[in-house]
């Protein structure tokens, strides 16, 4: 191998220049330096380590463009499933009042049978019938009522009481989408009649964090 | 010494070409993996959007509602139903697929699970442009909406004219009626004919289409009620699914009628109706396929006349 003629680097010469002379660096340190003194197999292998540096650069570089488009990308997705999801409890709730399940006698739109409604409550295999995160009514006396002083009806103290959950499924992050609704039963006084209130069905909507 | 012709490649020049052959192949690889994604995700996204558009079709008081749902591409539609799964109500599963270039099904997109609604198709729906009708299905109370989806051509050949009507009131553009098999395209029903021309032939209970047995593809399903559109209108593995479904949430109804009787009971509303419908529930449960449902008539008529029978305000439905 042809040995190349030793030059001092430039910057190594200002350094020299302004070092006192004890402190210069040396012939030896500045060969170890000076790649163009190097043998061509130490070049070529510095060259590999460079060029292996820069890939690994660039794939780092590409690697977090793509984790920022994916982020962005999954916060949209996560938005879209959510107003998804929102959008289908809001259909639904429109027209669950008139499901088999809630409809008042002679199929009146929109009217939920009261004495049908009690016999819901806590019945678990409707649970996974409909999307709901959670499924509840309110009657007009509870518009007014704080969370607390609300009694939640069961077969013991129908009908003095002012909400019936048919379930909930205690989801972490819900949204509550409501619709107002007739609610019917059978009373009797002197003749048997049908009281009508006004009373709001409420669906929870799971929302997803994105 | 060297060759003028010879061709020499220095070592970093191979490396950069195998490195950045590299790149680019696993460049490729994510951006297929990127768009195969957003393919799947469009799939789903519009398979959800679908059941949300379903909704609406719940007939209410109304005896019958339709409606045409136009997609942005020509799409297949996979649906498949399973009374197993979801006990006890069971569940239908659609997943979408939109055409590429070449006019074949592209990548599919995730299912969508359907439990509260009852959907009559064939098990794979092709094209663009879908039309949807419900009808409500009673025995004897309201048990739930049946949404016939489509979207082919049908061809109603000399419909009674109950049916007829029927028909007319969906006003949907892939429905017609004929009294010409010839002039007609799409898929022939026949009523109460042999005729080979016919793809789906329905036949009636002596003259009575409230019920009767339909062949379609040489199987056979019986149907009552506005479950012959059912029948027309879905395969038989749909048709025969969806009715198990609808039969267990006619039992899971039963018990909170019977519950409902109870209630009324307290209020001095007395009757005897629980009897009946413990009968009809447990026919109910009993129903193997639509061969049964003929079984069904005879409970689910005592508990109507029976329910005919309360004063008003005592009624249970």
């Amino acid at each position: 191998m042809k040995n190349k003629k030793y030059n001092s680097r430039p910057d190594f010469v200002i350094i020299n220049k302004i070092l006192p002379k004890s402190k210069r660096l040396t012939r030896a340190f500045n060969q170890l330096f000076h790649f163009k003194s190097l043998p061509d197999s130490k070049r070529s292998q510095i060259k590999i380590q460079e060029m292996a540096f820069m890939l690994v650069a660039v794939v780092l570089f590409f690697a977090l463009v793509g984790l920022f488009l994916f982020s962005i990308f999954y916060i949209n997705m996560v938005k879209e499933a959510n107003s998804l999801r929102e959008f289908k409890t809001l259909s639904s709730v429109i027209n669950l009042a008139n499901s088999p399940e809630f409809n008042c006698v002679d199929l009146r739109a929109n009217c939920v049978d009261e004495d049908k409604l009690i016999n819901l409550v806590d019945r678990n295999v409707y649970r996974n019938f409909w999307q709901f995160s959670s499924l509840r009514l309110i009657k007009n006396s509870a518009f007014n009522k704080t969370e607390d002083k609300i009694i939640k009806c069961n077969p013991g103290n129908y009908p003095d009481c002012d909400e019936f959950i048919i379930y909930d499924k205690k989801v972490k992050n819900e949204r509550l989408i409501q619709s107002h609704v007739a609610l019917c039963r059978t009373e009797y006084k002197e003749n048997y009649y049908e009281k009508c209130e006004i009373g709001k069905l409420i669906a929870g909507s799971e929302v997803i964090s994105g | 010494m060297k060759s003028k012709k010879s061709f020499e490649m220095s070592f970093s020049w191979i490396f950069a070409f195998i490195a950045g052959g590299a790149i680019l192949l696993l460049a490729l690889y994510g951006m297929s993996k990127v768009i195969q994604t957003g393919q799947n995700l469009g799939q789903t996204e519009a398979a959800a959007a679908l059941t949300a558009l379903l909704d609406p079709l719940e007939t209410g008081l109304a005896s019958q509602k339709s409606e045409e749902i136009k997609l942005n591409a020509d799409t297949a539609i996979f649906f498949t139903c399973s009374y197993l799964d979801n006990r006890p109500f069971g569940k239908q599963m659609i997943a979408f697929s939109e055409k590429n270039l070449n006019n074949k099904p592209g990548e599919k997109g995730r299912d969508i699970s359907i439990k509260n609604k009852y959907i009559f198709s064939e098990s794979v729906i092709n094209g663009k442009n879908l039309y949807a009708f419900s009808v409500p299905f009673f025995l004897p109370f309201k048990i739930g909406d049946l949404i016939i989806l489509s979207s082919k051509d049908y061809c109603f050949y000399q419909p009674p004219n109950e049916i007829k009507d029927e028909i007319e009131n969906f006003e949907l553009g892939n429905l017609k009626i004929t009294k010409d098999l010839k002039n007609c395209s799409g898929t022939m029903v026949c009523f109460d004919s042999e005729r080979d021309e016919c793809d789906v032939k329905v036949f009636s209970n002596g003259g009575n289409y409230n019920n009767g047995k339909i062949v379609k593809n040489l199987q056979e399903v019986k149907y009552r009620d506005g479950l012959i559109y059912g029948a027309i209108f879905s395969s038989k593995e749909i048709y025969e699914c969806n009715v198990k479904r609808l039969m267990a949430r006619l039992s899971e109804l039963t018990l909170i009628y019977s519950d409902k009787a109870d209630t009324l009971n307290k209020k001095g509303c007395s009757s005897d109706i629980k009897l009946d419908l413990n009968v009809l529930k447990n026919n109910a449960n009993s129903a193997n396929s639509s061969r049964d449902l003929i079984d069904l008539d005879e409970s689910a008529k005592k508990v109507d006349s029976f329910n005919k029978g309360i004063m008003q305000r005592c009624k249970l439905y």
